[in-house]
């Protein structure tokens, strides 16, 4: 009896490693290593956006000088910069457009602003 | 029972052996059908160890005589609990234990989907030590071992380890001690894949973590088990195997933070390295130390031979660990650099020098007999006073970094900021200081300077706390409330880590308490008699004894009155065991946070008179409440969900880096 | 102005931490309980346990006789003086602080101390005191600069 569970037994544990074996092999893949891989867009903005808010956040806390925060947030902010620019352009928005866009906006503004102020006077 | 048993592992200790081929073909490009069949082999090695685990389980609550093992360790009177729980009580089980937590939480590793890159290279590692200790199951210290003739019963379990806590505390130690092999194997596995970044950190963080409260707790445990069922009084005696459990956890600690500074600044790899290297060497020393009675200890398993194997395996891993990193030492090199000799990364070296030299000094206590006798041939023995003179001044410096730490700058500090922000927590600790010396009459040296300093540590950290809600709440514009709830849950690696030091403070308080301020007393007591002892009322009605499962009881029943209030009764006792001839004198204890008091039964007269030994061990519950609040601070920091991610990186100049924020 | 910090800071650590060797021994209950701790059962030297931690028969016994001791005017230092004739210094929970038994003190601190001078000289090797403040070459400006840096103003406190 205690044979044959035992024969039982290392059976089983030969089935285990032994199935993979028999099987119609895969081509072996290259392990990647994950530095390489580049991150998404969204990643990459949670962390130069999470940074500027840790370096912001660190400096009212008395936790950076003021030179460490000016230069780590230029850093940052340039880095913040270059990634939404980089998308805008890949999302399709046109720098000619854009500035357009927010000259049309001043110009709104300016002409709210005006109206109000002639609301008042009148 | 015991064939299933040994057959199983005889099994796993093969598909252990195999797995590392298998494993080494998967890497030398022989083919992805190794890689799968290495993991088939590692899952069925924890099938296997699972198998003899139920086995052994079984035969321990039928009471299976045949089996030499469960001969030694239980008998038919035994509770059930304490039958499973006879599962670690004994060298050969409490190793096939061990073995199955390991191969358990390899399987787990090896199954995992988010370190598919680590797997063929950490597994195998994991693997190195799993082969070693189901070698020890299955020909140095076997569990099944059968015997000629069977008795009709077994020689129980010791009286001492029939506790609750002796059910959960070798459990919680084994898992904590467990645990440390999953960043070892993959520290190891990022130096042979030549990744010397902080993937490996930042993947097994958790584990790491986990460990760690682990251990935290199976030291706790194991010091309540001392107090509440050893009946001396205390919680913590220095023994070598309460070292070796303490060594890990204090190397341990200084890993959780120096990893801080490679994740934000990319520097201290090669001594990240070496921590976890030392840190795992230290479990299995501990194990070293138990099996082999080189030392004098209370929980000496008996000399055996196991304790040699353990030496060799130990010193061999750690020496080819060490060559590993001495070979990639120049992959390991640091490229950033500290910005000014005060900084946030600076402290942390301080915090790792404590934390490694306080690992270091009960080292060299625990061995320092051996040294002695081979140096000047003097058998001495090296005790409490010693342990408590030599880390007392390294506990306390190192409990008043956790209030400096936190609020000293990253790259650089000035005069400026440091008097700015430690400003209000130093007025708090010295009126605090104040208030213990005229309101709480306290003069002794020692517990002053430990209350000022926990006083400010509570008083730096809450204010930390306060500070960043009020800068929260400027940068984001929104509530009180809000913005607390926010900073909190959104920083929970951060404050996490304040409230785990919070635990620690609350047992720095009770350590101080009970070392400085405890008393005793030994009174008789006549049958009816009630006396004052240490400002509380105990009567004495008289003696009574009764029979409970495998022990005879002798006990009283005392009240106890404070301050008129009614703390109700004490059952303190003497208990003869079936299978024991020593009686084991069970305290009772009133705990409360001023003070425990505790109770002993030393004798008694034949005029029906008692004898107590009396206690007053002030401040002890705060020990153990620091540990549970451990216990929330470790929960609340690894919650998954965004905000239990490590912090920016603050390079140096002129780079930005993409770290993988793991959440 | 750095190293000046670190020089006070290093030598109040240093004052503070002989100020508590000085005061080291935490005062115990009693001279009684004292003597217990001190002396480990000469039943139980392969477990190294104290008079005062070990139950059995031996260690009640010593327990009383320094009971006794005490009582019949002996002083603490004259009690375990007996034991150690008796038993040899192996008694002592403790070892007497002469001899080689000083390296058991003197190590760890010594170690702690090079650990310290070793973090010193590495910090001297790492710290760069950055230069003033190095021009930072300015990326060509655009017209868009402003509005892109008032939306890294705005954006960053989605995450913060």
């Amino acid at each position: 009896m205690e044979a044959v569970i035992g024969l039982a037994m290392l059976a089983g544990a030969i089935v285990i490693v032994g199935y993979p074996l028999i099987q119609k092999d895969i081509p072996n893949y290259k392990v990647k290593t994950a530095k390489n891989k580049p991150l998404a867009y969204e990643q990459q903005k949670e962390i130069v956006m999470s940074s500027i808010g840790e370096i912001e956040f660190d400096f009212n806390m008395n936790k950076l000088s003021v030179d460490d925060y000016q230069e780590l947030k230029a850093l940052y902010k340039e880095k913040a910069v270059q990634l939404l620019k980089e998308n805008d352009k890949v999302s399709g928005v046109n720098e000619t457009d854009l500035v357009r866009k927010l000259e049309e906006e001043i110009e709104a503004d300016l002409k709210c602003f005006k109206e109000s102020d002639a609301d008042e006077k009148g | 029972m015991s064939s299933i048993g040994t057959i199983g592992l005889l099994i796993a200790l093969g598909l252990s052996l195999y797995s590392l081929v298998a494993f080494y073909l998967f890497n030398s490009n022989k083919g992805l059908k190794y890689l799968l069949s290495a993991k088939n082999a590692v899952y069925g090695t924890a099938l296997f160890t699972t198998i003899s685990v139920v086995a052994m389980l079984y035969a321990l609550i039928a009471g299976d005589f045949s089996i030499e093992y469960v001969t030694q360790y239980t008998s038919q009177d035994l509770p059930i609990i304490y039958k499973l729980s006879a599962l670690w009580a004994g060298n050969a089980g409490s190793l096939l234990f061990w073995a199955w937590i390991l191969v358990l939480l390899a399987a787990v590793v090896t199954a995992s989907k988010e370190n598919k890159e680590f797997i063929p290279y950490a597994s195998p590692i994991m693997m190195v030590v799993s082969v070693f200790f189901l070698f020890m199951i299955n020909f140095v210290s076997q569990p099944f071992i059968q015997l000629s003739n069977v008795p009709l019963d077994g020689m129980g379990m010791n009286p001492m380890l029939q506790n609750p806590g002796m059910v959960i505390h070798p459990v919680t130690l084994y898992l904590g001690y467990v645990g440390f092999t999953v960043p070892f194997s993959f520290a190891m596995a990022a130096l042979i894949m030549k990744n010397p970044g902080d993937q490996w950190i930042k993947l097994t963080r958790k584990w790491t973590l986990i460990s760690w409260l682990f251990l935290t707790l199976g030291n706790l445990f194991g010091a309540q088990w001392a107090y509440v069922e050893l009946g001396w009084g205390g919680y913590w005696a220095w023994d070598p195997v309460e070292n070796a459990s303490l060594m890990p956890w204090l190397t341990a600690s200084a890993f959780l933070h120096s990893v801080m500074v490679q994740e934000r600044k990319n520097m201290l790899r090669i001594w990240n390295m070496v921590l976890i290297i030392v840190t795992f060497g230290l479990t299995l020393f501990g194990t070293f130390l138990v099996r082999s009675g080189v030392v004098a200890s209370v929980h000496a398993f008996g000399s055996s031979s196991l304790g040699a194997y353990f030496l060799i395996f130990t010193s061999l891993i750690i020496l080819a660990a060490l060559y590993l990193v001495a070979d990639r030492i120049n992959m390991l090199r640091q490229g950033n650099q500290f910005e000014s000799y005060i900084s946030k990364e600076s402290s942390f070296l301080l915090n790792n020098l404590l934390l490694v030299g306080s690992a270091f000094s009960i080292f060299w206590g625990t061995v320092f007999p051996i040294v002695s006798e081979a140096v000047v041939g003097k058998k001495i023995a090296v005790g409490i006073p010693y342990f408590n003179q030599v880390n007392a001044p390294i506990g306390l410096a190192f409990t008043l970094l956790m209030g400096i730490c936190p609020l000293i700058a990253w790259r650089k500090a000035n005069f400026e900021n440091i008097a700015k922000n430690f400003m209000w927590p130093w007025i708090i600790a010295i009126i605090g200081l104040l208030v213990i010396v005229f309101i709480g009459g306290i003069t002794k040296p020692y517990a002053l300077i430990a209350y000022t300093i926990c006083v400010f540590v509570i008083s730096s950290t809450l204010q930390d706390i306060l500070k960043g809600v009020r800068v929260r709440k400027k940068l984001t514009g929104e509530n009180l409330l809000v913005s607390l709830i926010r900073l909190l849950s959104k920083n929970r690696r951060r404050y996490g880590g304040y409230l785990i030091h919070m635990g620690i403070v609350m047992m720095i308080i009770g350590i101080t308490g009970s070392n400085v301020f405890n008393s005793e007393a030994i009174k008789t007591f006549k049958p009816g008699e009630t006396a004052v002892v240490g400002g509380y009322t105990i009567s004495f009605k008289g003696l009574q004894q009764t029979t409970r499962d495998n022990m005879e009881v002798v006990y009283a029943d005392l009240s106890v009155i404070n301050n008129n209030n009614d703390m109700g009764n004490l059952q303190v006792e003497k208990v003869f065991y079936s299978k024991s001839e020593q009686p084991m004198t069970e305290p009772a204890i009133i705990s409360t946070f001023k003070e425990d008091l505790y109770v002993l039964l030393t004798g008694w007269e034949e005029n029906g008179s008692a004898i107590f030994k009396i206690h007053i061990n002030p401040q002890i519950k705060w020990l153990w409440t620091g540990g549970w609040v451990i216990v929330v601070g470790v929960m609340f920091a690894l919650w998954p969900g965004k905000g239990s991610g490590v912090g920016s990186r603050y390079i140096g100049r002129g780079e930005v880096s993409y770290g993988k924020r793991v959440s | 102005m750095a190293r000046g910090l670190v020089r006070k800071i290093s030598l109040t650590g240093l004052v503070l931490v002989s100020l508590l060797l000085l005061n080291i021994s935490p005062a115990l209950a009693s001279t009684q309980s004292d003597i217990e701790n001190s002396l480990i059962c000469p039943a139980c030297f392969a477990e190294a346990m104290s008079v005062a931690a070990c139950q059995d028969s031996t260690a009640q016994q010593i327990k009383e006789e320094i009971r006794q001791k005490l009582a019949s005017g002996q002083t603490k230092e004259q009690i375990i003086k007996t034991y150690v004739d008796q038993y040899g210094e192996k008694i002592l929970t403790n070892p007497p602080k002469k001899g080689f038994n000083l390296m058991a003190w003197i190590i760890p601190f010594l170690g702690i101390v090079m650990g310290g001078a070793l973090i010193y000289l590495a910090l001297g090797r790492w710290v760069k005191v950055p230069s003033a403040k190095k021009g930072r070459l300015k990326t060509k400006s655009g017209v868009l600069d402003d509005y892109y840096n008032a939306r890294v103003e705005e954006e960053f406190k989605k995450y913060l």
